[in-house]
Parts: C-alpha cells; sequence; structure tokens
C-alpha cells in the first residue's frame, strides 16, 4: 500500500465568470521515503492540487477524487481532521520565505509552539529538540539563534529555518511548494542539496514542486508534468528527462538556460566609436538612520565600478542580491546619490540638467523585476504606454495611439490589449507590456534589472528572445542584471561578476564562461542547475550562503576570503585589485587568478 | 459582459460595477431621496421652522393641519426644522469633507512624495496645529469674525484637514515606492504628474472610505459646537441641534427625539455604504467581478 493514493483528484474554482477546472483528474501514488517531482508552468495547477490535499483551498475552490493517507480517506475531512494531519503528517514549505515566518516572534519561539502544540512536549525539551532540528539544517550556529528574528536572517536561512519548521513533527510527506524560485542561484543549491540529504535523513516522501525542470533534476525519483490542469506526463525522472514524450515537457526542457550548449551567435556591434555610456570609478553610498546624536553613517552598497556600454551591445551585471548591482545602475542612469564620472555621449551625465538631462533620460529606459507592480493598477494599458511619449511630447494623440499599437504588436499583444488593465495580463505579458512603454521613448539604453527573474522558465526564455530581437532591430545597448549566469551569457557580450559592491571579474562573456577565474564566479557557474538527473545527483555543493559577510564588517583584506576555498593568509591582509589576464579582455580581482590550474 | 467598447474608461466600469452593487444602489438612493427631501422640504409645509404656535406645543405627529412629525415645546412645527436643520448637518458634512480631502490628499501627497527635508516641515506644521486645542481656535475665530455659519466650515475644515494628510502621507510613503512610480520618473515625468496620475489615483481607496467616515464625524462636531453655543444659533437649526433638544423632552414627546435621530443614523449609514460600494467600483481588479 502505498503512502499517499491521489486518485481523480479534480480543483474547480466557481467564479462569477464561471467555473474554472484548476486540476483535471490527477492521480498519482507516493511511496514511503520517495522523491516526487510536479512540473509545470504557472497556473498549470500543481500548488493547487497541494493545496486541495491538505485543505487549503481558497473559499471557491472545491475538491473532488480522493486522496488516502495510509489507505485513509483525508480529502474534505474537514478542518479538524485536517489540523491532525497538517504538520504531523504532511508538511509544507512555501515559495516565499520572508512572509512565511511571523516578525514578531523569536525563531525559538516560533518553532518550539508547534513542537509544545503538535507534540504536547514540553517547553524545555522542544527547546532542545528545536536545536537539533536547526543544526540538522544547517543553521551555523544554531543555538545563540534561537533569540533571533526572522529579519536577521538572509533569504537562504530563513527558508532553512522553513524546512526545519516543517520536519519538526517528522512527517511523512514534505510538500516543498517552489522553495528555491526566490532565492539566489547560489542560494539554490545549498537549498536543494540540503533537501536531498534530509529526505534520505528522515526517510520523509517529499513532493517538490517547480517551474523548472533543472531545479528538480537532482532531487526527485519521479517526474509529474502538468499543463492547464492536466498531467501529461509522468515517469521516472531519467526518463522524463531523456526521451520526453509531450512537446510540452520537451519546451520546458529546452527553455531551461544551459552553460553546456554552444554560445549563441551574437552580432556583436562593438565598435571602437565613442561608447555610450562610460562610467568611471562609480561609488553609490546611502545614508544609515542617525543614531540618537551621532554622527552619520553610510553604507557604501557600490565601490569604483568603472563601465563602459556601446550602441548594440549587452553588458550582464551579475551577482547574489545585495552585491549592488541594482544600486549600480540607478546610478548609471542617473538616479539616486553616487559619486564618481558618467559621460553619456562624451557628456558629463552628473552636470545635464533641464531640456538636455530629459534628453538624455528620454535614451535610457528601465525594465524592472517584478512586471505587475511596475505597472499602474488604475491605468489602461494605452495610457501606460503611451506616457513617456506624452511626457517627451512625441506627436498628437493619433500619432502616439499609433505608436502604441505598432509597440504592442511588436512585443506581442494585440490591439484589444489597449483598453484593458495590468491585472488582467499574465506576468510574461505584464513583462512585455513594460518592454513596450520603455521603447516608446525610442531610447538607446535599456536597463533589465532582474528583467526575467520572476518568470516561469518558458516564459524567461521567450523574453529573452524577445530582447534579442529587439536589440538587433533598434541596435539597443542593453544592461542586464540577474542573479543566474547561465541566464546573463544567453544574451550578454560582456560581463561584470560583483560581489559586495566591488567588480570581482569583467570581461568578454565567452572567456569568461570558458575560464573562469575567480573562485566567485566559479561559484556561480557551479550553482546554476543542469538538467541533467545523472550529474545533479552527483554534484556536491559546497555549502557556502551561510558565511556571507555583512558588507561593512569585510574588513581589511579580499571581501570574499569568508567563502572562498582558496583563501590565505594574504587574503586576509591584503585587497586585490582588478588585473589584466589573456590579452588584456579579462580581469580579475583574485590573488589566485594566475593559477588556473589550481580551481580544476 | 462588457462590450469592449463600453469599458473603455473608468468612469464607466465604475458605473456597470455599481449596478451590480445591490446595498449601494439601495443606500445610493436612499441618500438621494434624503437630500432632495431637505432641499424642496420647507417648501411643502405651510408652516415655517421658526414660527412659534404656542397653541401647538409638543403635538404628536398627526395628518391634521400638516403637522406630518408634530411640534416642539415651544409649538415650532418638527417636519419643517428637520428639512431646514438636514440643510445645514448636510451641508456642513459634505463641504467641510470636500475641503478638507481636496486641501488633505494635496498637502499629504505633497508631502509623502518629497520625502526627506520637505516632508519634515510640513508635517511638523501639522503636528503644530493639531496641538492647538479645537475650542480655543473656535472661540478664537468668533471672536475676531463675530458669529457666522461659514466659520463653522472653516473651523471643522481646518481641523480635519489634518487627519487625512497624515493618512494620505502614510499611503503615499509606501506607494512612491512602487516601481510603476519609479518607471514614470525614469520616463522623465515631473513630480505633479507622477502624484496626479501615479499615486493620488492609487490612494482613492483609502481616501473614499477616509471621508465617508469624516462626514458623521463632521456631523457630530457641527452638532457639539451648537449645543455650547458656538454653532448654529436658534432659530435655525441642525440634526444635531434637534436631536440635543430632544434629548430634553424625551420622556413627554419622544418624536421629538427620534425623528431627527433616525434621519441623522439612517443619512449616516448611507454615507458608510455609499464610501463602500464607491471604492470597490472605482477599483479597476474588482470591475470584472
Amino acid at each position: 500500500m502505498s503512502l499517499l493514493c491521489v486518485d481523480d483528484l479534480g480543483v474547480r474554482f466557481r467564479t462569477p465568470a464561471g467555473v474554472i477546472d484548476a486540476v483535471r483528474s490527477l492521480s498519482f501514488r507516493l511511496e514511503k521515503g520517495e522523491s516526487l517531482a510536479i512540473v509545470g508552468e504557472s497556473g498549470s495547477g500543481k500548488s493547487q492540487s497541494m493545496a486541495a490535499i491538505l485543505g487549503l483551498l481558497a473559499e471557491n475552490g472545491e475538491a473532488t477524487g480522493s486522496v488516502r493517507l495510509d489507505g485513509q480517506e483525508i480529502l474534505n475531512s474537514g478542518d479538524r481532521a485536517l489540523r491532525r494531519i497538517r504538520g504531523r503528517r504532511i508538511s509544507i514549505v512555501f515559495q516565499d520565505p520572508m512572509t512565511s515566518l511571523n516578525p514578531y516572534l523569536s525563531i525559538g519561539q516560533q518553532l518550539g509552539r508547534v513542537l509544545i502544540e503538535q507534540r504536547n512536549l514540553t517547553a524545555d525539551t522542544a527547546q532542545a529538540e528545536v536545536i537539533r532540528m536547526l543544526d540538522a539544517v544547517r543553521l551555523p550556529a544554531a543555538k545563540t539563534r534561537l533569540q533571533s528574528f526572522p529579519h536577521e536572517f538572509s533569504g537562504g536561512m530563513r527558508q532553512r529555518v522553513l524546512i526545519a519548521a516543517a520536519l519538526l513533527c517528522r512527517p511523512d510527506v514534505l510538500i516543498a511548494d517552489e522553495p528555491t524560485t526566490a532565492l539566489d542561484v547560489t542560494v539554490q543549491a545549498g537549498i536543494l542539496q540540503l533537501l536531498r540529504e534530509l529526505q534520505e535523513s528522515f526517510h520523509t516522501a517529499l513532493v517538490m514542486i517547480s517551474h523548472d525542470l533543472a531545479v528538480v533534476a537532482g532531487s526527485s525519483d519521479r517526474v509529474i508534468v502538468m499543463d492547464r490542469g492536466v498531467a501529461i506526463e509522468e515517469g521516472t525522472t531519467r526518463d522524463v528527462f531523456n526521451q520526453p514524450q509531450t512537446a510540452c515537457t520537451q519546451a520546458l526542457l529546452r527553455a531551461v538556460p544551459r552553460l553546456e550548449a554552444p554560445a549563441p551567435t551574437r552580432h556583436s556591434a562593438r565598435s571602437d566609436a565613442r561608447p555610450l555610456i562610460d562610467a568611471k570609478q562609480l561609488s553609490v553610498r546611502y545614508p544609515m538612520p542617525r543614531q540618537g546624536f551621532g554622527r552619520q553613517r553610510f553604507f557604501t552598497a557600490v565601490r569604483g565600478v568603472d563601465l563602459t556600454l556601446h550602441d548594440g551591445e549587452t553588458v550582464g551585471v551579475v551577482g547574489e542580491s545585495g552585491c549592488g548591482k541594482s544600486s549600480l545602475a540607478r546610478a548609471l542612469v542617473n538616479r539616486g546619490r553616487h559619486q564618481g564620472d558618467i559621460s553619456y555621449l562624451g557628456r558629463d551625465l552628473t552636470r545635464m540638467h533641464g531640456d538636455e538631462l530629459k534628453r538624455a533620460q528620454r535614451d535610457m529606459q528601465f525594465v524592472f523585476q517584478d512586471p505587475l507592480g511596475s505597472l499602474n493598477p488604475r491605468m489602461t494599458i494605452e495610457q501606460i504606454v503611451a506616457e513617456p511619449g506624452e511626457i517627451h511630447r512625441m506627436g498628437d494623440r493619433h500619432k502616439i495611439r499609433q505608436r502604441v499599437i505598432e509597440l504592442l504588436e511588436r512585443v506581442g499583444l494585440d490591439e484589444s490589449a489597449l483598453t484593458r488593465y495590468p491585472h488582467e495580463f499574465s506576468g510574461g505579458q505584464c513583462q512585455r507590456i513594460c518592454i513596450a512603454r520603455a521603447l516608446m521613448s525610442k531610447p538607446r539604453l535599456l536597463v533589465c534589472d532582474e528583467a526575467v527573474s520572476a518568470l516561469d522558465v518558458t516564459v524567461q526564455a521567450s523574453i529573452l528572445d524577445l530582447l534579442t530581437e529587439l536589440q538587433q532591430e533598434l541596435s539597443l545597448a542593453i544592461l542586464f542584471i540577474a542573479h543566474d549566469l547561465a541566464v546573463v551569457r544567453q544574451v550578454s557580450d560582456t560581463l561584470l561578476v560583483m560581489y559586495l559592491g566591488r567588480v570581482v571579474e569583467c570581461g568578454p562573456a565567452e572567456q569568461i564562461y570558458r575560464t573562469p577565474r575567480h573562485p566567485y564566479t566559479r561559484a556561480l557557474l557551479d550553482a546554476v542547475p543542469v538538467p541533467d538527473p545523472d550529474i545533479e545527483r552527483a554534484r556536491q555543493y559546497h555549502n557556502d550562503d551561510v558565511a556571507i559577510p555583512t558588507p561593512w564588517n569585510i574588513g581589511l583584506g579580499c571581501s570574499y576570503r569568508a567563502r572562498c576555498p582558496l583563501a590565505t593568509a594574504r587574503c586576509e591582509q591584503e585587497r586585490p585589485v582588478l588585473e589584466a589576464f589573456d590579452d588584456g579582455q579579462q580581469h580579475v580581482a583574485c590573488f589566485h587568478a594566475g593559477d588556473v590550474a589550481l580551481q580544476d | 459582459m462588457m462590450t469592449a467598447a463600453n469599458r473603455k474608461a473608468l468612469g464607466w466600469q465604475a458605473w456597470y460595477a455599481m449596478r451590480r452593487d445591490r446595498l449601494l444602489i439601495v443606500s445610493a438612493t436612499l441618500l438621494a431621496l434624503i437630500v432632495v427631501a431637505v432641499i424642496i422640504g420647507p417648501w411643502l409645509t405651510p408652516h415655517s421652522y421658526q414660527t412659534m404656535d404656542l397653541s401647538a406645543v409638543l403635538l404628536s405627529p398627526q395628518w391634521a393641519d400638516y403637522r406630518w412629525f408634530g411640534t416642539d415645546d415651544l409649538g415650532r412645527d418638527l417636519f419643517a426644522r428637520v428639512m431646514q436643520g438636514g440643510r445645514i448637518s448636510l451641508m456642513v458634512g459634505i463641504v467641510s469633507t470636500f475641503v478638507s480631502l481636496v486641501v488633505g490628499v494635496l498637502y499629504g501627497a505633497t508631502a509623502g512624495y518629497f520625502g526627506g527635508r520637505i516632508d519634515h516641515l510640513m508635517m511638523r506644521f501639522v503636528d503644530i496645529l493639531y496641538a492647538l486645542p479645537f475650542m480655543f481656535f473656535v472661540i478664537l475665530l468668533m471672536v475676531l469674525f463675530g458669529r457666522n455659519i461659514l466659520l463653522i466650515f472653516v473651523a471643522i475644515g481646518a481641523v480635519n484637514w489634518l487627519d487625512m494628510a497624515r493618512i494620505v502621507r502614510g499611503q503615499t510613503l509606501a506607494l512612491r515606492r512602487r516601481e510603476y512610480v519609479e518607471a514614470a520618473e525614469m520616463a522623465g515625468a515631473y513630480s505633479r504628474r507622477v502624484i496626479f496620475r501615479h499615486i493620488v489615483p492609487n490612494l482613492l481607496g483609502v481616501v473614499v472610505v477616509y471621508a465617508t467616515l469624516t462626514v458623521p464625524q463632521v456631523i457630530l462636531i457641527e452638532s457639539f459646537l451648537s449645543f455650547i453655543g458656538l454653532g448654529v444659533q436658534e432659530p435655525m437649526t441642525s440634526w444635531g441641534a434637534l436631536v440635543q433638544r430632544g434629548t430634553e423632552l424625551m420622556s413627554i414627546a419622544p418624536w421629538v427625539l427620534v425623528i431627527p435621530s433616525v434621519m441623522l443614523a439612517v443619512s449616516l449609514l448611507c454615507l458608510n455604504f455609499v464610501g463602500d460600494g464607491l471604492r470597490d467600483a472605482l477599483d479597476p481588479k474588482d470591475g470584472h467581478r
């Protein structure tokens, strides 16, 4: 008998617009200690089916079919019965580690309460158990962190705490709903490995939900692929990856950005002509809240970065969250406080004002990370896309309207979008609208700040294609910011790897991919998940996401030394500067950059 | 289902959403009836709101002699007085709220949007005005300008916009960090455009709800002022003043209390429902329910 038997599960939502079938006739078996992955694009019903099993559907939702846990029917068995199952028998880890923890309770209190309520432990034994579990998820110095509050942890550590919370009652089934989607690639690799190990040591059955096939490659025995509420493919992980049967699975696999694939041929329009933007020694610092009458202190987000952009060129900026890549992008388009020189077409951008500045601003447009959040919910798509045109007085209403329609068609939407509001569109469509708006003023530079990070892999791939096409048509310069090297590589000519506000490696993208010289670049490359179960299973990712120093306690020496496998005494004493390698194109700030042999 | 053409404007969409909200329709209709009644009411009855008739003191409501709502202890016709009082109460409520809404939203949005030193200065000014005792302020106005119904508007407006400004500023602080605000700034929009097109429309939900809460508050403040003799003066009246007078006669002539109270309560309730409904109807996300 299987641990969890799901038969003919259906989920439907009654909405005023009609009944929506979110999940249709889903059946699967989950054995003890097995690991199952459910993969599909957003809206394919993967999360809703799990919510149905746990009785967590929204009020207008309704589940049909049968779900048996150890032979006992649990579907729709009422809140009281389910409360005994949730947490104790079946646990869930959600996507967003920021909102899943109560900000007003310390970690020790939050986790202890679970044990006291569910397993009737005394406060003392509960605390000992919590410490044991936090050690199990490799939270450093678990004992001393019981009194810490959620905001004192980084995203990856919070996710570890949540996993610990989910495992506290030794559940039979652990459901991980997109557990790494909100995290950096390096952190993601650590969490994935942790889940894999915990599953083995606790003999827990694991259900992993993800939109990205590569993420589940290493940690699942079987895969179910869902498309629009239906399971269209099921099989062992190896079979699904090696012989995908349906077009949908093939598309999902194709969409995964790969490192080992040959580089897309790019028509590098790079010339020795005057650069569009040339920034020298750019620094950004933010004032910190003043302590009483103390001296004003600053937090430096970007330290002395040089950057050059030509028409038609793409520069990729990579780094973990908090490394200053967004601050750098804002400084480049002359927003926020910054020091250093930025010359725009040979003129000093920081000294521009009035019409000249407006003209320069018109040439530089932004695409943000959150597609829905960057569209005003009270404006129609026409008003949104037309706005830059109105601001820069690019013609009468009729002319602007024509251009809005043109742009919408260019990004793959039609005229019917004009009168609709942002919430009626999917994430990918919203991002297309954002791109259309950015192109309205005919810019020469497009800054994409994590523009594809919040999207499904398939959608991500199509947006990247769109950007590449647009670049070739319009000879746009693009500053592409992301935390995932595999994504950046697809579009970039030149690459900047940033760590805690400094550039640690830069040069032609292809060259850096072939011979990464900085250990950090290497770690970023290693962390990219590969859609191949054999490679993923074998990988041992060294778990270094827990030792990230905060930018103000670096002190002397190399800022990466705490995480660096190559760190020596010299790295403690002295800060490496960017040095040229390989005919002066690749620059690396590391004392060990010369001996590539050491790194292989 | 809506066709593409007629859902073009937010106004249309709001209209369609409103038509589906039964509570809103009922309360808006009732409110409209009350407004019409207080406007034409005084002409419907042969009695004047200020003529005393000592032969008809404390008549209970009856059809005879057009004494629909009865009379008060001075023999004045209650129907005429309630209608007249409604004019004053609703006018004070709506005009003062409107004034405080316009001033408060502009002030608060400006302070919140610019932030930093400007915000600091503008909000400290608000704090100073807050610290001024309301009664002292009203008495000062009376001394300077003499008794005038207009002064009530000024006094109430001057106090109420402070709350609105604070609420709006708080909301604006959250809104200005939204990416669509940043997107507009990066497109080169001037502050005025950002405030009016991106911030103020998104404040609507909070502002409308707060405004509907303000109207009753203002009406009550006015009745309090009238009670201590700083508001409307006899024989002119307002609902608040009528209720005040009614409480004294509660045991012998309950209708003198009940009728204006019911009018006041129903109006305030309707206003709250209309506010709720308007907020929902004006939200594009809800337009498709």
